[in-house]
């Protein structure tokens, strides 16, 4: 039995190295290119092995080194305190949905999920923020339009909250005489910290990778956040490419990003979150097994 | 009668009262803006303002239905999305299960992170990446893989066929292991208990994975797949435009709602018929998933998302 | 079940509120136009006297006039929006510069804002569609979409009494192109006038395999320097895409005149013809022939691999020495230009007619400007004051740039890539009154002058088309171009087999009634002419 468990863990080892090779390798040859002279780049092709050593592309992106640093605290800022509003909005919507009692209660279920079906489109939202909420060139442009609460996360709180917090409990709680935000704050989230710690994880990165908030309601350069400012590097020459622009051939495009600096920004922009997601995880794993004993 | 009602609502107040602020916020947010769907159905004229703007019917949304291409890319958007509904759910379930089984912590920890790369890296990166790979003269494929075999170079970008399953392969390996940190999350908080009474019972790891795991999921799964439902007529522009690099030759094989619109309008930005587009998306979305739902509700009432 | 429904209608009082909101953008925009209307002509008439001696005294008497004007009218704050990188800081401190030259002039303060290419489409739209306030900006698309949507105003009125200098130096075929259903829209910039077809390619290659290029006479002398290129250097493409274009960026001219928008579908084949029809562009001779060249050539091995999803431009790829040459719209000083973004001394083969297309960019005011007069007498003043034109152009002196001499230059240690209020000085009304560069041509102003009035003007000139009733063909065609022509012209795909199919595909899509459109158009606007 417990041969045939090691075997079965080894099994197991061996899957999953191989798709974290499958996960990597593009990653691998992303850094590497990055690190790439440029006109070696484009002479040879990519490889795995670098053929030459350069790091004229994270100077390029480095050179304004006050302004990334800046964007990475902007970010920072941005994700904390987005996150921590969208998963308070979030568990307050969530948990009453989850409640088999509450009244009307797929009516509303479905007043959230429909904002997942329907949108507006940009322009009224542009229009409602912008001009009865003055959010244009603020912080708050980063944090409060689209991302500061979804359906998607309530409704998969909801789903996992009605799974595993036992109606007993519950009823437990009401007899003590216990009101329903003190159920809430003692019962309730304390037994739902692993779903609270995945979305945690998935706002989190929301946030993180943002930069469309950024692409509408900012146009000053001091508010952008380290993807808003990577994005603009990154597509500035697509759209001259693309556009129907008769003074594209004018723009002078050698300043701007070449293959090599492209990688570069990816690199830069994702690396943080690696950094910092294995200290996360000791929480989210804490946070999932906190919640699974209790349950 | 109307004390009644308060009475039977009354215990409910402080529900509803945690309700207000996301409702509220729900309402700003998505509400609100939702009467813009009436530019659908307007030549807006800016001078006019978008309520008077003239009336126009259904003008604005005949252009997606015009041609032959209406057939093709309804049929693309379709079948793409229900493979990665079914491919994505499948391989997010499976990794999800075993990374529960594994017994090393580091493993678990390591495996988790690694694949989450893929999901932090833009779209716009992505096609560099795959064209990094694919390019027919400089491409890491064509070059090393190809090349050493002796192998004549494939040009890739025009050779339609191979098409459908790069794509799959970038989604899966784009966002799989977001997916897969979801479900795992959900094994995870299955209860305890379950487990050890399947121990006792002498369940093998199969029967356990069987009868307690995957029913223990079939909430999320259920909810994440009518969640996806909703959005079948939406594609990853970033997936279907810029990783193909507008290749014309793969047009036919690539070409969603999405990128047929923005083929047809990056010109015009005429907003009318843009969001003409967005909403026939939304309706067929919407659509399906009442049906979806109903069928749900039938099944296994206690799962159906409302 | 009930409730439900209860809560569906909560929905619906959700759209109703929103109204609000719609209404709210339109009626600013209206009530905004309206006030220009009719505060222009009361305030604006003693200039408008002053005006009608067109010399520069009488300018000059005209702009104390216009200050004492602006005096009396209340304080406002002008919101010009133009593309290309810049910092916070930097247009803080070019704004204020800018307002205490205007404050005398105009009774008003500039706020500048400069947003980059990758989001300056998405935020202009926004704006304009949004009635954000908003005075004057530089398109990135073709202004006839603007017109259509009623989110920029016309200027004739305003012209004539706020911006004398332009109206001044301009002449008539200068606002031709800035006319729409015949009003005039755009304030032109000072630039080249026209273009003309032209192959770039690199001097030492040229003179080391003894490429005559100056006196290409045909294609065939291109041919023969190609093979010359690929057996001498066969790790070099001899002839490379633009970022995926093989003839121009955003429109592909083969020499066709797509007279009058940009789709490209529905051209007169040739541009001086006064008995030109409209036809599809796909079916014109020229366009086979220019298809088959370059398919022969790419079968011979002298156009790049994949050059129709090639996402490099060719200046990167030449500066890597990968490539030899690549085709591209000329005007003049376009080898100076070239030489220095790749890195290496370019020449060019012309071979087009030089055509006259009138200026290339221009700027507007927005419909829903809260004063169009200001913003029109701001242009102006960029037009002609030298010192508001150097710091819109170049932004602060000894900051972002420094003078040696005449010549202005980056400052020590600092380049394009780090200037923190990035340079496009074609974008702007006046290059031609800012300083000149280190390694710019001095003489370029005259030679621009001297192509400009050398240029042919085609039959066209002047024409724009309006696609309104025809946009679901449009549509559907444009998604047939993409699958085709990017690859047709970079010599990938067989025209032998191709280009029936599509032809067949295009009048599937509803060429034909492009192309009538188009033709009734060009007929009403011939006998309107």
């Amino acid at each position: 039995m417990v041969e045939k468990n090691n075997r079965f863990q080894i099994v197991v080892h061996f899957v999953m190295i191989l798709l974290c090779v499958f996960c990597l390798f593009p990653f691998l040859l992303l850094v590497v290119s990055s690190f790439a002279d440029e006109q070696q780049l484009i002479r040879d092709g990519y490889s795995i092995i670098p053929k030459s050593f350069s790091l004229a592309a994270y100077e390029y992106i480095f050179r304004n080194a006050a302004t990334i640093f800046k964007a990475y605290g902007t970010t920072i800022m941005v994700t904390v305190v987005g996150t921590v509003l969208n998963i308070v909005l979030t568990t307050l919507l969530a948990y009453p949905l989850s409640r088999k009692d509450l009244p009307h209660r797929n009516a509303w279920s479905f007043v959230v999920f429909f904002t997942m079906l329907f949108n507006g489109g940009l322009v009224p939202s542009y229009i409602m923020w912008t001009q009865y909420f003055h959010i244009k060139n603020t912080y708050a442009a980063l944090i409060v339009p689209g991302l500061m609460m979804g359906a998607f996360y309530v409704i998969m709180m909801r789903t996992n909250l009605s799974q595993n917090i036992p109606e007993e409990v519950l009823e437990a709680a009401r007899i003590d005489g216990a009101g329903e935000w003190k159920i809430l704050i003692r019962i309730v989230v304390p037994m739902s910290l692993p779903i609270i710690a995945t979305l945690v994880l998935l706002v989190g990165l929301a946030y993180w990778n943002d930069w469309t908030n950024g692409l509408y309601y900012l146009t000053k350069t001091k508010y952008y956040t380290i993807q808003v400012l990577l994005n603009a590097m990154l597509q500035d020459l697509q759209v001259l490419l693309t556009s129907s622009f008769s003074g594209a051939s004018n723009v002078d495009i050698t300043s701007m990003p070449s293959t090599s600096i492209k990688m570069a920004i990816a690199v830069v922009g994702a690396i943080p979150v690696l950094c910092i997601y294995p200290f996360f995880q000791k929480y989210f794993v804490k946070g999932i097994t906190v919640g699974a004993v209790k349950g | 009668m109307k004390k009644s009602i308060f009475q039977r609502h009354r215990r409910f107040i402080p529900l509803y009262l945690m309700m207000v602020p996301g409702l509220l916020y729900l309402f700003i947010n998505n509400y609100i803006p939702m009467a813009g769907i009436i530019i659908a159905f307007k030549q807006v004229n800016f001078r006019l303002g978008i309520l008077k703007s003239p009336w126009v019917k259904f003008n604005n949304f005949t252009y997606l239905f015009h041609t032959d291409d209406a057939w093709t890319i309804t049929r693309n958007t379709i079948l793409y999305n229900v493979a990665f509904i079914i491919l994505g759910t499948a391989m997010a379930i499976v990794i999800a299960i075993l990374l529960n089984e594994l017994r090393s912590k580091f493993g678990k920890k390591a495996y988790q992170t690694v694949i989450l790369v893929p999901y932090l890296i833009s779209m716009v990166v992505v096609s560099y990446l795959v064209n990094a790979l694919l390019a027919t003269e400089t491409g890491f494929i064509n070059n090393s893989i190809i090349g050493a075999f002796g192998g004549d170079p494939v040009s890739w970008y025009s050779t339609p066929k191979y098409w459908p399953f790069i794509l799959m392969l970038v989604y899966l390996w784009k966002n799989f292991g977001y997916q897969s940190i979801i479900y795992y999350a959900s094994v995870v908080g299955l209860d305890a208990g379950l487990y050890e009474a399947a121990a006792i019972d002498g369940a093998t790891r199969w029967q356990r994975i069987i009868h307690v795991t995957l029913p223990g999921l079939k909430p999320t799964i259920i909810t994440l797949v009518l969640m996806s439902i909703g959005r079948i007529f939406y594609s990853d522009f970033g997936l279907f435009y810029q990783v193909p690099m507008d290749s014309g030759p793969l047009i036919n094989i690539t070409n969603t709602i999405d990128t047929y619109v923005y083929r047809g309008l990056m010109q015009s930005n005429n907003i009318g018929m843009s969001s003409a587009a967005g909403v026939y998306q939304s309706l067929v979305g919407c659509a399906l998933v009442l049906l979806a739902n109903f069928i749900v509700n039938k099944v296994s009432k206690e799962d159906a998302l409302f | 079940m009930k409730g439900r429904w209860k809560k569906l209608a909560s929905l619906g009082i959700a759209a109703a509120m929103f109204c609000s909101v719609l209404a709210g953008c339109g009626g600013d925009g209206e009530a905004e136009g309206g006030n220009a209307g009719t505060n222009g002509p009361d305030g604006g008439a003693p200039t408008e006297d002053q005006q009608s001696g067109e010399d520069n005294t009488q300018e000059e008497g005209g702009g104390d006039d216009m200050a004492a004007y602006f005096k009396s009218k209340d304080h406002y704050t002008l919101k010009v929006m133009a593309f290309g990188d810049a910092d916070t800081a930097t247009l803080e401190k070019i704004s204020a510069k800018l307002s205490e030259i205007t404050e005398e002039k105009l009774n008003c303060d500039v706020e500048l804002t400069r947003i980059g290419f990758a989001s300056y489409m998405t935020q202009l739209n926004l704006a304009l569609s949004s009635g954000d306030e908003l005075d004057l900006f530089i398109p990135m698309a073709s202004p006839i979409d603007y017109v259509n949507a009623g989110q920029i105003q016309p200027l004739d009125e305003l012209i004539p009494t706020y911006a004398p200098g332009l109206n001044g130096q301009l002449e008539e075929k200068d606002w031709v192109t800035q006319t729409f259903n015949g009003e005039i829209y755009g304030l032109p910039v000072n630039s080249e006038k026209g273009h003309t077809l032209g192959f770039g390619m690199r001097k030492d290659i040229c003179d080391e395999l003894g490429i005559d290029y100056a006196n290409l006479g045909s294609w065939d002398d291109l041919h023969d320097a190609l093979v010359k290129v690929k057996e001498a250097h066969p790790d070099m493409y001899p002839i490379v895409s633009n970022g995926g274009a093989m003839f121009g960026s955003d429109v592909q001219y083969t020499g066709q005149d797509s007279c009058g928008d940009t789709y490209n579908l529905a051209v007169l084949a040739d541009p001086f013809d006064a008995n030109g029809k409209i036809e599809s562009w796909f079916t014109t001779d020229q366009f086979k022939e220019v298809c088959t060249r370059m398919y022969q050539w790419a079968q011979e091995g002298l156009v790049m691999p994949d050059a129709s999803t090639n996402t490099d431009v060719a200046n990167t790829l030449m500066a890597a020495g990968k490539a030899f040459g690549y085709f591209q719209h000329m005007k003049p000083g376009w080898e100076t230009e070239q030489s220095a973004m790749n890195g290496t001394e370019t020449v060019a083969w012309r071979y087009g007619v030089p055509t006259y297309t009138g200026g290339a960019m221009a700027w507007f005011v927005p419909t829903a400007s809260g004063d169009p007069e200001r913003a029109v007498a701001f242009f102006d003043l960029m037009y002609n004051d030298p010192v508001v034109a150097n710091l819109v152009i170049n932004g602060i002196e000894g900051e972002n740039y420094v003078l040696d001499g005449e010549l202005a230059k980056y400052p020590d240690g600092a380049d394009a890539a780090s200037n923190s209020y990035s340079r496009q000085a074609w974008a702007w009304p006046n290059q031609q009154i800012g300083y000149f560069w280190e390694g710019e041509d001095t003489t370029l102003w005259d030679q621009y002058a001297a192509f400009n009035q050398e240029a042919k003007t085609p039959e066209s000139f002047g024409f724009t088309f309006d696609a309104t009733m025809v946009m679901n063909e449009v549509t559907a065609c444009t998604n047939v171009y993409q699958k085709y022509v990017p690859a047709l012209l970079c010599g990938t795909l067989d025209p032998e087999t191709t280009i029936p199919t599509l032809n067949e595909e295009m009048e599937k899509a509803g060429i034909n009634k492009i192309v009538e459109e188009k033709q009734a158009q060009f007929d009403q606007w011939k006998t309107s002419k």
